[in-house]
């Protein structure tokens, strides 16, 4: 038998190219598919951080329109304790009234979207009004839902 | 002296090594052009998040100056510290600033006045558009400061 006959050829051999390739293709295609999800998931992050900003500011608009209203009717007394301004008060859907001893406490909440609100609470006494609260609260129960998830039983 | 059947076999072997080679080089640069315009629409992607983050946030800084100041000049100063803007009054009272955010967006700031018995509720609308004049981004805010005497607000 010869010797030379069964030596392989120097080189690289058929089937090699093929399998770097699709190794390389392979790679840049997670990479290119890793990056692409990563972007889009940004954007939508940004979207509705975008979304959120502007949900708040206009609900911010409307418990200060709100606050408006209430102080149009405060001008008109002199006595926060006065029965009219409190049936007038009152009248006003989704205000709430506490009477304190020298004051007068009004809240109300300006929803900012399904889950979340603006709680706001003004105390008049004397000359004008203090605003007491202004913050944001969650007004959905999700928070005291259990999550839906198998308990092993 | 090399067999004429070896000179064969090594020419069969070297076509096929170039047959794949050109194989391999068409399929590559057809899923190269692929991958790269994944790489590109992931690129566009991050710049037009970004420039969602950027609209947000300077609306929100014009808010917060706005909401404290309850004035639209004032506003746009703190908010441009001494860069350019172009500022309009209309007949019906209202006012606009606008400046360019970058060399794509034009912010347009404009102020009105709703009257109640107690003072006037001031509201800024905060709009950002493209070349075209298309919206890109709104919102708006109030302030509030009763005219007549009122202590000092807490905010929380």
């Amino acid at each position: 038998m010869n010797g030379s006959e069964n030596k392989r050829p120097a080189g690289i051999g058929t089937g090699y190219l093929s399998i770097m390739m699709i190794f390389v293709v392979l790679c840049m295609t997670m990479l290119a598919a890793l990056s692409y999800s990563a972007a889009s998931a940004e954007k939508g992050f940004s979207l509705k951080s975008g979304e959120y900003t502007a949900e708040y500011y206009a609900a911010d608009l409307e418990a200060n329109r709100t606050l408006a209203e209430i102080d149009g009717i405060a001008a008109e007394y002199s006595d926060y304790a006065d029965l009219s301004f409190i049936s007038e008060i009152e009248e006003m859907e989704g205000m709430e009234l506490k009477q304190l001893p020298d004051s007068i406490e009004i809240s109300w909440l300006t929803p900012i979207n399904d889950r979340q609100s603006i709680s706001s609470s003004v105390r008049y006494s004397g000359g004008g009004y203090v605003i007491t609260e202004w913050r944001t609260v969650l007004t959905s129960d999700t928070e005291s839902k259990p999550l839906n998830v198998w308990s092993g039983e | 002296m090399k067999s004429p059947i070896a000179k064969v076999r090594k020419h069969i072997r070297s076509n096929l090594f170039f047959v794949e080679m050109i194989i391999v080089l068409l399929f590559f640069s057809i899923a190269s052009a692929v991958i790269l315009r994944s790489f590109a629409a992931s690129d566009r992607l991050a710049k037009e998040s970004r420039r969602i983050e950027s609209m947000a946030f300077l609306a929100q800084s014009a808010a917060e100056i706005y909401s404290g100041t309850a004035d639209i000049s004032e506003t746009a100063e703190k908010l441009l510290s001494g860069k350019p803007y172009t500022y309009n009054e209309y007949p019906d009272g209202s006012q606009e600033i606008s400046f360019s955010m970058d060399t794509e967006t034009t912010v347009r700031l404009r102020e009105s006045s709703e009257i109640y018995a107690g003072g006037p509720l001031k509201i800024l609308e905060i709009s950002f558009s493209d070349g075209s004049g298309g919206i890109l981004y709104e919102t708006k805010t109030g302030a509030y400061f009763p005219e007549r005497t009122v202590t000092d607000s807490e905010r929380q």
